[in-house]
């Protein structure tokens, strides 16, 4: 009894198998939804259309994106967990909402690892360490030495509790030592005008919205809170070199969809987004843009979030920073 | 090269046949779009944006920005003929706008309003081309004490709007500031009032509450009254209106134009919801100044030229910011901005210099665009009162209908279509008791803007309240609020000492 | 005994009443803060009070002020309209724009006081069609036209 059930089960595996794999070499024959859980128009909307009009061009299957803003991307994260996991619904997904979203909301709606199936990086976007030119810090370590003198003397800005200019700020503080006051801002918008005009004196900003004020001098940079330099400011150091550890904030962009995709077409949807994005005008558009192209293999892919998870996550728990929604 | 020698520049670039045709294109899609309730610029924009990668970018910009100027011009038309206001910036139009509708002058109404954007497009465009670097040395400046100061200010101006019960328009003030509440606190990240429901952790969005208490309660108080009374624009009312404007009329509008315009010009630099505060705020001076304050809300010319004009000003000079910093002050300038990148363009100070034929390009087909908006909306007039002027029990449907389709696509979320079917109840029960819906929504607007900044500006300051009296700009602004508490309340209690004479 | 003289100013009055103190109420579980650092609930509960107390003094006007009467609303154009907005909601999803788009103008026609069956037909037929060809041909919003099977 027990060997038929057991080879009842292989059979069944076997089937879907084959199924799945029938369905990966068709796969796409039909409209596939692309979810954007932002309004439309910002940076991550735009990189997503741009993609997504290349795999119509490749596959001749229209690719449909949907905008479903909410709670900080989890209205539409929530949505494609719950899709069936054929490859027809997909979610474009910032880290913050893989790898911060999680454990900053105690009543987050979906597990990264237990609900979504990684599929392919798109893009990277340092993150830039700024001072308001009147701060007498030319290097993080000055900054760090005036942040010393006077505890909660100096106020940086972000863009909302738990964002990617929050937590950086955040982080840099616990390694540094240092204290300083938040201001939180509706989105990133006012930030920089409040940075230029010397309201908040520090900005850890992406750098595509910040690199034209750099440029000009309106904001000067102390550092990339990365692994390594940007190719856009190549005399730049990185918070590390500058003296301060860890300090590691890349936001990256990808794709994902519901947990239990099958291989094949997860490797399919991985290799077409990675050959559009080796092709010379996507990675000079993405460039304009600011975003570094970012290829990874969908394993390569499940590490990333793996350690920018418990990164975040320790230092969310430690802080005990929390929002709600 | 001084600045006539730049406009030709930009002329030479703007009148080629391919740029003026797809100036033309912009417009048109933004008027449609502007007509539609519910769609907006922002999400055409984006929508729009991928077809636009084959364009050179001066041709692309030139597009989408017909398509955001267009969309004012078309959100002022619905807002007249059927009380919607198509954008944000509309809302104050509907006031005066449709009450002209209503009493047979439609066409007046949209006429003032197309020629007074015209003339403040045609201003603002000239400030954008000769001031833009100083004007935006005050965008910069403005921040969180003097953004309170200003909604202080604006608060007070909403009791003078009210033209019923000014008790209860206080009372709906503070209900549309709880409204306003709704959501994430921006600076704990504390959920208010949301009644764990997730969807609501964004707050609730304006353009549910405007179609709900404006659109859709107009029809379902339309469809109360008895079948004759309700055509919104029948012959019997007086007809559509004249071509023209009377001498009268003109003498009232020009210079609640102009007032309106230099207004508009100023707040339109502002990031945020410059044009709806310039809309608002122009109402405000114009209700304030007039002779026979009592007229308006009952088809002022005036209401409708002043705020029209604002919102066009506004629209504008809202380019500045973008243009010479590179920084967006509204989200549709941080889509154009998205645009310049994709094209290679860093926004800044330098595109000036290095991109002169776009900088000047834009800016002429700016003008250019207005024109065609003139030109176009004239005739266009026509057609709209034609479509509204079909039977009410005809029109009904397909306002909601479009209000419904422009609902959902705000989000793609069923949840948002269910939330207006509430404040429809809402709305329907508040009317009902008399109380006017605009101070609510206005209430909404402002309420969050006003707590953010207090608390950003008292954080900045670590606590220290005097911020709001040391900074110039803010100390002037609270002083005209004063100055406008002080005018409120003076006459009240004057008449109240007359009265305990009398008995 | 006192008359009430004013129902409209009662209901009103009872409403703001009841919005403000239901705002005090649920926000008081958040952090208050100081006037110089307000915290989330300041806002809300200083607001949601003035509210109340306003309400109030509505209320008591509608025992003294002018007399008004409050006319009985008519429920069938505000339930018919309420309806179909639910059922857009509801339907645009699986139905498609086309489907929904005629039903939803079915329904609406149901609020006035007379329904002119061959006249709705059309209409609601015109519209489905013009909405389609408008909304997702043109303007590109990713609605699905057609029933998703």
């Amino acid at each position: 009894m027990k060997k038929v059930s057991l080879g009842l089960i292989l059979l069944c595996l076997l089937f879907f198998v084959s199924v799945n794999l029938t369905l990966a070499q068709n796969y796409p024959d039909k409209a596939i939804q692309l979810v954007v859980p932002w309004t439309p128009g910002g940076s991550n909307d735009v990189l997503a259309r741009l993609i997504g009009q290349k795999l119509l061009e490749k596959w001749k299957q229209p690719v449909v994106v949907e905008n479903r803003p909410g709670a900080a991307g989890n209205i539409g994260a929530t949505l494609v967990a719950k899709a069936a996991p054929d490859g027809y619904t997909l979610l474009v997904a910032a880290q913050n909402i893989l790898a911060i979203n999680p454990t900053l909301y105690s009543n987050s709606p979906f597990d990264t690892f237990k609900d979504f199936t990684p599929i392919a990086t798109m893009g990277a976007v340092p993150v830039l360490l700024t001072v308001n030119p009147s701060v007498p810090a030319h290097s993080v370590k000055e900054l760090v030495a005036i942040a010393k003198s006077k505890s909660e003397g100096l106020t940086y800005g972000s863009s909302g509790i738990g964002s990617p200019q929050h937590l950086t700020a955040e982080l840099f503080m616990k390694m540094a030592g240092v204290k300083m006051v938040h201001v939180a801002y509706k989105g990133a918008a006012q930030t920089i005008p409040d940075l230029i005009s010397g309201q908040i004196q520090v900005l850890c900003c992406p750098i595509n919205s910040i690199l034209p004020h750099v440029k000009s001098g309106k904001v000067r940079a102390l550092a990339v809170a990365g692994v390594k330099r940007v190719p856009s400011l190549p005399d730049l150091p990185t918070v590390t070199e500058a003296g301060v550890k860890n300090v590691l904030s890349d936001i990256w962009i990808s794709i994902v969809g519901p947990k239990g995709m099958a291989p094949g077409t997860v490797n399919k949807i991985n290799s077409e987004v990675a050959k559009i994005l080796a092709s010379d005008d996507v990675v000079k558009n993405l460039r304009m843009q600011g975003i570094e192209p970012l290829i990874h293999t969908p394993a390569d892919f499940a590490k990333l979030i793996r350690s920018d998870y418990d990164r975040w996550s320790k230092l969310i728990k430690e802080l005990g920073i929390r929002a709600e929604q | 090269m001084d600045i006539f020698d730049n406009i030709l520049l930009g002329f030479s670039v703007a009148i080629t046949l391919k740029n003026l045709s797809y100036c033309l294109l912009g417009s048109l899609v933004g008027t449609l779009v502007g007509v539609l309730p519910g769609l907006g610029p922002v999400a055409t924009i984006a929508m729009l944006m991928p077809l636009t990668y084959g364009l050179d970018t001066t041709t692309a910009l030139i597009m989408l920005a017909g398509i955001y100027y267009g969309a004012q011009y078309g959100g002022s038309t619905t807002a007249v003929l059927v009380n919607i206001p198509g954008e944000t910036s509309s809302i104050i139009t509907t006031f005066d706008g449709h009450q002209m509708a209503l009493q047979g002058r439609a066409a007046e109404a949209l006429l003032v309003a197309a020629l007074g954007s015209f003339f403040a497009g045609t201003v603002s465009t000239f400030l954008v081309a000769g001031f833009a670097p100083p004007l935006s040395m005050l965008a910069i400046n403005f921040s969180a004490p003097e953004y309170f100061s200003l909604m202080v200010l604006c608060l007070i101006g909403l009791v003078v709007l009210a033209h019923g019960s000014v008790l209860k328009a206080i009372a709906m003030v503070l209900a549309g500031l709880l409204l306003g509440l709704v959501g994430q606190d921006v600076t704990s990240g504390v959920n208010r009032l949301t009644f764990g429901i997730r969807e609501l952790s964004d707050g609730i969005g304006f353009v549910v509450v405007a179609m709900a208490l404006f659109g859709i309660n107009e029809i379902i108080v339309g469809l109360e009254s008895p079948e004759e009374r309700r055509e919104v624009l029948s012959k019997k009312r007086g007809g559509l209106g004249k071509w023209s404007l009377s001498k009268e009329d003109f003498r009232l509008a020009w210079p609640a134009s102009v007032r309106g315009t230099a207004l508009g010009a100023v707040l339109g630099l502002l990031p945020g919801s410059g044009g709806v505060l310039a809309s608002f705020v122009s109402y405000i001076v114009e209700k304030k100044i007039a002779k026979d304050p009592s007229r308006f809300g009952k088809g002022a010319i005036e209401g409708v030229a002043g705020p029209e004009s604002a919102n066009n000003a506004g629209a504008q000079t809202s380019f500045i910011p973008m243009l010479t910093l590179g920084l967006p002050s509204t989200p549709t300038m941080a889509l154009m901005i998205g645009a310049l990148t994709l094209h290679g363009i860093q926004p800044g100070p330098q595109v000036m210099t290095t991109n002169p034929t776009l900088f000047w390009g834009l800016i002429a087909s700016m003008w250019i665009g207005n024109l065609f908006l003139v030109i176009l909306n004239l005739p266009l007039i026509g057609v709209w009162i034609k479509l509204v002027s079909v039977r009410f029990r005809l029109l009904y449907p397909a306002i909601l209908l479009f209000c419904c389709i422009g609902v959902y696509s705000l989000s793609n979320s069923t949840f948002e279509v269910i939330l207006t079917s509430l404040f429809c109840v809402l709305g329907y029960c508040l009317v009902k008791l008399d109380c006017e819906p605009a101070p609510l929504l206005l209430g909404m607007i402002l309420g969050p803007m006003m707590e953010e900044n207090l608390r950003r500006a008292m954080t900045i300051s670590r606590g220290d309240p005097g911020v709001f009296i040391r900074r110039p700009v803010s100390l002037v602004l609270l002083i005209f609020a004063a100055a406008l508490l002080l005018m409120l309340v003076v006459p009240a209690i004057r008449k109240k000492r007359v009265e305990a004479f009398k008995e | 005994m006192i008359k009430i003289r004013n129902p409209k100013d009662l209901c009103a009055g009872l409403f703001f009443m009841v919005f403000g103190l239901s705002a005090v109420l649920i926000s008081r579980t958040y952090p208050l803060g100081t006037a110089f650092r307000m915290g989330a609930g300041y806002f809300p509960i200083l607001i949601g009070g003035i509210l109340f107390l306003i309400g109030l003094v509505i209320v008591i006007k509608a025992f003294f002020g002018a007399r008004e009467s409050l006319s009985l609303p008519k429920w069938r154009p505000l339930l018919f309209i309420v309806i179909s907005i639910i059922l857009f909601g509801l339907m645009i999803k699986p139905l498609g724009l086309v489907v929904t788009a005629f039903i939803v103008v079915m329904t609406s026609g149901l609020a006035g006081e007379r329904f002119h069956v061959r006249e709705m037909i059309l209409l609601a037929t015109v519209l489905a069609v013009l909405s389609a060809v408008l909304f997702v041909s043109i303007l590109g919003l990713p609605f699905p036209v057609w029933p998703q099977l």
